[in-house]
C-alpha cells in the first residue's frame, strides 16, 4: 500500500486512510445494527407467532364447539327425530335444508337406524370415513373427527361431528353427521382477513388450501407465500398432535423475515393427519430496520465527509503548507540562494523540522562562505605559485643566456684564436649550461604537472606530420655524425588534430631526441598512421633497447635506466613529462622493446578530441 | 636582406652584450642599435628618423614593459612595416599566448640559441610570425 501511494500527495494519502478507517467503522456499525435488529425481530416475531397460534387454535376450537352446539340443536328437534324415525326422506331433507339456511354447514348427512342415508347434502366419492363416523354415532357415541374425503378428484378435508338421533324414550333412530370444509375461504375466516398472516392446510406433503392471495404465482405445492416452503420435520411433529413454533426467522423473497408455526386442527389430543401452517410476514419490522440502517449510513457518511474536510484543512494548514514552503526553500537553496529561511510557527514536529532545516541552512550557508573563502585563497595561492614559477624560470634563464652564448662566442673564435684544448673545455661548459637549461625547463614542467596547473594552449588544425618534421630537424643535431638514417613514413592523409602544438612538438622532440641519443648506428624509422579513432606515431630505433622490466619505470620521475644514465645528459624527466602531456591530450604513450633489439615508442592521440579550445 | 636595421631594447647589460655580439660579430650585421632601457627608447621613438626592419623587445622591463612598449610603437604609423618580436626568458604557454594576443610578430626565447637564431631571424624578416620557442 505504501508503494501504491508513494506518488500521491500527503493530503490524499491521509484522507484515504481516514476514509478507510471510517468505512471500516461504518461496516462494523451496520453489521452490529443488523445483528441487533435481527435479534429484536426474532423476539417480536416470536411473540407475534405465539399470539397467532393461540388465536388460530382458539378459533378452531370455537368452530369445533359450534359444530357440537349445532348438532345438538338438530338432534334435539322433535320434528327432526320423528321424521328420521319415520324414515321420511322428504321431510327430513326439508328440515335439514331449512336449518342449514342459517347454519351454513358444508355437509350434512343423516342415516336411519339401519344406516341407510336419508339425507346427504354432499355426496362424496369415498364415504368410508364418513360412514365410520356415522356408525360410531349409531352405536350411541357423539364424536368429532377430521374427515379426509375425495370429491371430484380433489381432496377435501373437513371438521366433522357425528351424533346419534335419539327418540324421547331413548331409542336410537338414526345418526347425523355435520362438517365444515377447510377451504381457502375457511382459512381466510380464521385470519379475519388480516394482511401479513397466511395460513395453509397441509396434507400428505401438499398444501391443500391456503390464504395467500396470489395463488397463481405458487410454483410448488410446498410453497405457501414469498417463496417459503414448509419443512417436513415440523409437519410430522404437528401431525402427532402438538403445535410447533419455529424460534428462528425465515427469510422470504426480498429478504423479508417471517416467523412460522404448525398446528394440529382438532383440539382433542391425538394425531392429526392434516395440519395448518401459520406464516407471519414481519414486513413492518423489516422496513423499519431498513429505514434505520439507511438513515444510519446517510448520517454516518455525512459526518465522515465533514470529518474528512476538517482533517484535511487541519493537515493542510499544519503540515502540507509548511512542508511545501520548506520544499520551495530547499529548491532555492539548491540553486545557490541561501538567504531564505522557513517560517517556524509551531513547536510541533513540523515546526521542529522547519527549525532544524533553518539550522542546517545556516550551517550550509556558513560552510559555503568558508568554502568560498578557501577556494579564493587556493586560487590566490595558485596564482602566486604560477607567478613564482614564471619568475624562477625568467630569473634562471637570463644569466644562462649570457653563460651559454658568451661561452659559444669564445669557442667559435669571435674574441680571438682559441686552441683545441680550450675549445674542448668551452664545449663542456656549453653542454653543462644547456643541460642546466633543460633541467630548469623540465623541472618547471614537472612541477606544473604535479601541481595540476599545467594549462594546454588548445588549437584546431594541427598537422602532426609537420610537427614530426620540425622535431626531426631539431633532433638531427644530436646525431653527431653517427651513421644513422632517419626514415620518415608519414601518412599524408591524416586528419587535422586538436591540441597544444608546442606540447605535441615537445613530446615528439623528446622521443626523437632519445632515439638519436641512444642509437649508435642503423635506422630511426618514424611512422604516422591512423588506427580507428586514433592517430598513432611510432618512433623505432636500432639502439640498445629496453628490458621489459623497465618499461614502466622509465616513465616515472627521475628513473632512468643504467644505460640511460651512462649515455645521456638527460634530466630523467623527459619521458614522464611526455607521458603526462600525452595523457593531457587524452592519448597514450608506451614502449615496445626487448633488450638489445632497439625500442619502439608509440604515441596515440584521439582524432575527435574532447579538449576545449583555448579562447 | 643582407643588412637589416635591427633595434633591441633590453635593460639587462649582459643580454644586450650577447645580442649585440651575436648580430654584429657573429652574423656580421652593422645596423644594430641597442637601447639600455625602455624609458630611454621611448624618448627616441619619435625623434629617430630611421625605420628599423625589426625591433626585439625584452618583456620584463621597468618602468615600461614590453607590452606597453609594443603599443607605443604600433601607435606610430611610421613603424607599420617594422616587425616587433619579443625576446623573453618567460616562455610558458600562457605567456606566449599573451604575446600573440598583444600583437607581437613572434617570440624568441632566452637563452638565445646560436644555432637556430639565424634561421628564426630570417623567418622574421620574411614577414613570417614565429611562435615556436625553445
Amino acid at each position: 500500500m505504501n508503494r501504491l501511494f508513494s506518488n500521491v500527495s500527503l493530503g490524499v494519502k491521509l484522507n484515504f486512510l481516514v476514509l478507510l478507517v471510517l468505512v471500516i467503522l461504518l461496516v462494523g456499525i451496520v453489521l452490529l445494527l443488523k445483528q441487533n435488529t435481527q435479534n429484536l425481530t426474532e423476539v417480536i416475531g416470536g411473540q407475534r407467532i405465539t399470539e397467532e397460534v393461540n388465536i388460530i387454535r382458539s378459533r378452531l376450537a370455537e368452530i369445533e364447539d359450534g359444530l357440537v352446539v349445532n348438532i345438538n340443536f338438530l338432534v334435539s328437534s322433535v320434528s327432526f327425530f320423528q321424521a328420521v324415525g319415520r324414515r321420511d326422506q322428504v321431510e327430513t331433507k326439508e328440515i335439514i335444508t331449512r336449518a342449514n339456511a342459517s347454519l351454513k354447514l358444508d355437509d350434512i348427512t343423516v342415516v336411519d337406524g339401519d344406516d341407510k342415508r336419508l339425507v346427504d347434502t354432499q355426496v362424496d366419492e369415498d364415504q368410508s370415513e364418513e360412514n365410520a363416523l356415522l356408525r360410531r354415532a349409531l352405536a350411541g357415541d357423539e364424536s368429532t373427527a377430521l374427515l379426509i374425503e375425495k370429491n371430484a378428484g380433489q381432496i377435501e378435508i373437513s371438521i366433522a361431528v357425528a351424533a346419534p338421533i335419539v327418540s324421547s324414550n331413548g331409542n336410537v333412530l338414526g345418526a347425523i353427521q355435520i362438517g365444515r370444509h377447510i377451504s381457502d375461504r375457511f382459512l381466510e375466516d380464521l385470519t379475519f382477513g388480516r394482511e401479513n398472516i397466511n395460513l395453509g392446510l397441509i396434507y400428505q406433503d401438499k398444501i391443500q388450501a391456503q390464504t395467500f392471495p396470489d395463488r397463481q404465482s405458487i410454483i410448488s405445492s410446498h410453497i405457501l407465500s414469498n417463496g417459503i416452503a414448509f419443512d417436513d420435520a415440523s409437519v410430522k411433529l404437528a401431525e402427532s398432535g402438538q403445535s410447533v413454533i419455529l424460534t428462528h426467522l425465515i427469510e422470504g423473497d426480498g429478504g423479508v423475515p417471517h416467523t412460522m408455526a404448525y398446528t394440529p386442527i382438532l383440539s382433542a389430543a391425538g394425531s392429526s393427519p392434516a395440519v395448518i401452517m401459520i406464516l407471519v410476514e414481519l414486513k413492518d419490522i423489516f422496513s423499519f430496520q431498513n429505514v434505520t440502517l439507511l438513515n444510519t449510513i446517510i448520517i454516518f457518511a455525512a459526518l465522515t465527509l465533514f470529518a474528512l474536510a476538517i482533517i484535511y484543512i487541519n493537515i493542510y494548514q499544519t503540515m502540507i503548507q509548511p512542508l511545501n514552503k520548506l520544499k520551495t526553500i530547499a529548491h532555492t537553496m539548491t540553486s545557490g540562494q541561501y538567504d531564505e529561511r522557513a517560517p517556524v510557527d509551531t513547536k510541533d514536529e513540523v515546526g521542529q523540522l522547519a527549525k532544524a532545516f533553518n539550522e542546517m541552512a545556516n550551517a550550509i550557508q556558513q560552510r559555503e562562505i568558508s568554502l568560498q573563502a578557501a577556494r579564493e585563497q587556493a586560487e590566490r595561492a595558485d596564482k602566486v605559485k604560477s607567478m613564482f614559477l614564471a619568475s624562477v624560470s625568467h630569473e634562471l634563464r637570463t644569466p644562462l643566456n649570457a653563460i651559454i652564448n658568451l661561452t659559444k662566442f669564445v669557442m667559435i673564435g669571435i674574441y680571438g684564436t682559441v686552441n683545441a684544448e680550450q675549445v674542448d673545455t668551452l664545449n663542456k661548459v656549453e653542454r653543462s649550461s644547456k643541460h642546466l637549461l633543460n633541467l630548469i625547463n623540465d623541472v618547471l614542467d614537472i612541477s606544473k604537472i604535479e601541481s595540476g596547473s599545467l594549462e594546454l594552449f588548445v588549437e584546431d588544425g594541427l598537422k602532426i606530420n609537420d610537427i614530426i618534421r620540425l622535431a626531426v630537424e631539431t633532433g638531427k643535431g644530436l646525431l653527431m655524425n653517427k651513421p644513422i638514417d632517419i626514415v620518415l613514413e608519414l601518412d599524408p592523409d591524416l586528419p587535422l588534430l586538436r591540441g597544444d602544438e608546442q606540447r605535441m612538438r615537445q613530446i615528439m622532440l623528446n622521443l626523437i631526441s632519445n632515439a638519436c641519443k641512444f642509437t649508435e648506428e642503423g635506422q630511426i624509422v618514424i611512422k604516422s598512421y591512423r588506427q580507428n579513432q586514433e592517430i598513432l606515431v611510432s618512433i623505432c630505433d636500432s639502439g640498445p633497447g629496453i628490458d621489459p622490466k623497465y618499461h614502466e619505470t622509465i616513465f616515472e620521475v627521475f628513473r632512468q635506466t643504467k644505460v640511460g644514465l651512462r649515455k645521456s645528459e638527460g634530466t630523467g624527466l623527459g619521458l614522464p613529462i611526455s607521458r603526462r602531456l600525452t595523457e593531457a591530450h587524452h592519448g597514450r604513450l608506451w614502449v615496445n622493446s626487448t633488450s638489445g633489439e632497439g625500442a619502439t615508442f608509440y604515441v596515440s592521440i584521439p582524432v575527435n578530441s574532447r579538449l576545449e579550445l583555448t579562447v | 636582406m643582407s643588412n637589416p636595421i635591427i633595434w633591441y631594447v633590453e635593460d639587462d647589460e649582459l643580454s644586450r652584450e650577447v645580442m649585440q655580439t651575436l648580430l654584429t660579430r657573429g652574423l656580421g650585421y652593422t645596423s644594430v642599435t641597442v637601447f639600455e632601457s625602455s624609458s630611454a627608447f621611448e624618448l627616441k621613438l619619435d625623434a629617430l628618423s630611421i625605420i628599423p626592419d625589426v625591433i626585439f623587445l625584452d618583456i620584463h622591463m621597468e618602468p615600461i614593459d614590453g607590452f606597453t612598449m609594443l603599443n607605443l610603437i604600433r601607435q606610430r604609423s611610421k613603424y607599420d612595416l617594422t616587425r616587433v618580436v619579443a625576446l623573453t626568458a618567460s616562455v610558458m604557454n600562457e605567456e606566449v599566448k599573451k604575446l600573440k594576443d598583444a600583437g607581437f610578430n613572434g617570440v624568441i626565447a632566452k637563452p638565445l640559441n646560436y644555432e637556430t637564431f639565424p634561421n628564426a631571424l630570417r623567418h622574421i624578416l620574411d614577414k613570417e610570425d614565429i611562435w615556436y620557442v625553445k
